[in-house]
């Protein structure tokens, strides 16, 4: 009898666990921490515990998901425009995201948690930034770098490619990674109060921090550099722009740029040496644009 | 003795619990607005919503587009980049379980979010409000395909 109902009781939970854990592997620890006390073990804890420190390390070497990269690039981008303010021209602006939302499609990555969305900056400087999740930055200085909407294409590609390739959060220290997942791995994030948001938000601050140093001061290698270009032109191709667009815009980029400045020309390689690195790809070429194409880039940008 | 059975069943369960996970591929949507389209292509008509974090059945796979099941019967296509293997609830103890929304699940504040911007945002400032307004520019593929075809681009390729 004692037995039966050992067995009624074991074929339950059995049937407890096969109904949720299948769905979540994380439910299993549930499951079987809810059930600890049965008997008087502790081994549902121990269970849970187990699973738990499971899940952590395979989210630690996967990094963030889309939901963190998104609320990571909306932080670098608000930190980004208290530096640049946003050019109030919704013209332009409106133009700017067709051109890069419709190269985005063609992309590897063409949908994003939060979506891709592009910005003029009011700034003479040459620069642009991609943050994390899909958030495109580019100044007016750079627009002025673009005989037209191909050239305009290759910068945005460019950026995508950044966003693509998940260059901006390379640029997070292993160790904030790491960090995160210990607090995230912590039961009371559940409700994220008091000392835990704390610590969390500190862990986010820092990651900022990390990605503006590198986005903003020091530059991506130049291995990242020239692999975005690269993926560029693919960008570009399937898109169905000329990829002689990026060389084009770099070559007008030489000439503009001026040495030492805080801009393009301190954070990415030379625009002639990701000519020459791009030479098998792409050459420098021209570009003949049907007039209606002429027409609108000008009436966008013409005044920038 | 006496343990010797429940353990059994308990592991049998297991296991078939596994078999069971491969039989049906399961994917969870990675985008906060998952678009589920009549055929596979950016220009299909939307039939459904799938929001972050759900989880969807795939039924038929072609290049880049996965025909998922949604609960309540709703079938459709939805780009692949859109869709993840991973489990997406980051809190070991937290992870969603059937039932729970994606959006609930976006809600639930594990990791980065919208709790930890408000408190970031409280100590560093930074000009959110300008990010809320970019976020508002976008424009649906049949737009983005047409504003090319305006200007004489020719797609080869990618987003089909």
């Amino acid at each position: 009898m004692k037995q039966r109902v050992l067995l009624g009781i074991a074929g339950l939970l059995a049937a407890l666990v096969l109904l949720v854990g299948c769905q979540d592997p994380g439910a299993v620890g549930r499951v079987l921490g809810s059930i600890g006390g049965f008997g008087g073990s502790p081994v549902g804890d121990y269970a849970s515990s187990a699973v738990k420190g499971v899940t952590a390390i395979a989210h630690a070497s996967e990094d963030f998901n889309p939901e963190q990269e998104y609320y990571i690039g909306r932080a670098v981008g608000a930190t980004l425009l208290t530096r640049y303010h946003p050019l109030n021209d919704p013209r332009a602006n409106a133009y700017v995201n067709e051109v890069g939302q419709a190269l985005a499609l063609f992309s590897d990555m063409p949908q994003t948690f939060g979506g891709y969305h592009f910005l003029i900056m009011d700034s003479p400087e040459i620069n642009a930034f991609a943050a994390p999740g899909g958030l495109v930055f580019i100044t007016r200085g750079m627009l002025r770098c673009c005989s037209g909407e191909n050239a305009l294409a290759a910068v945005l590609a460019h950026e995508i490619a950044h966003v693509q390739n998940k260059d901006a959060l390379r640029a997070i220290k292993r160790s904030r990674v790491t960090e995160a997942f210990t607090i995230i791995g912590g039961e009371a994030v559940k409700h994220a109060v008091g000392g835990d948001l704390a610590q969390l938000t500190s862990v986010f601050t820092d990651s900022i921090g990390d990605i503006m140093g590198t986005m903003v001061n020091n530059g991506y290698s130049k291995t990242l550099e020239y692999q975005a270009d690269k993926t560029a032109i693919t960008i570009l191709t399937r898109t169905g722009y000329d990829p002689a667009g990026l060389p084009d815009m770099l070559t007008e980029m030489q000439k503009r740029l001026t040495p030492g400045g805080h801009d393009f020309a301190k954070t990415h390689p030379a625009p002639t040496d990701r000519i020459t690195q791009l030479a098998s790809l792409a050459r420098v070429a021209e570009i003949h644009e049907p007039p209606a194409r002429i027409a609108r880039f000008k009436a966008a940008l013409g005044n920038i | 003795m006496r343990f010797g059975k429940p353990a059994l069943i308990l592991g049998l369960s297991l296991s078939l619990c596994a078999v069971l996970a491969l039989a049906a591929t399961v994917l969870n949507v990675q985008v906060r607005d998952g678009q589920v389209r009549d055929n596979p292509s950016f220009l299909g008509k939307i039939v459904g919503k799938a929001n972050y974090g759900q989880a969807v059945s795939v039924v038929q796979e072609q290049g880049d587009w996965v025909r998922v099941a949604l609960p309540g019967g709703v079938s459709g296509w939805m780009h692949r980049t859109a869709l993840t293997d991973k489990q997406l609830a980051l809190s070991g103890g937290t992870g969603a379980s059937a039932g729970v929304s994606g959006k609930e699940m976006a809600l639930a504040g594990k990791g980065f979010s919208a709790q930890v911007e408000a408190d970031y945002r409280r100590s560093h400032g930074g000009n959110f409000a300008a990010i809320d307004r970019m976020e508002l520019i976008k424009y649906d593929p049949a737009t983005l395909l047409a504003f090319l075809a305006q200007g004489g681009i020719k797609p080869q390729g990618g987003a089909k």
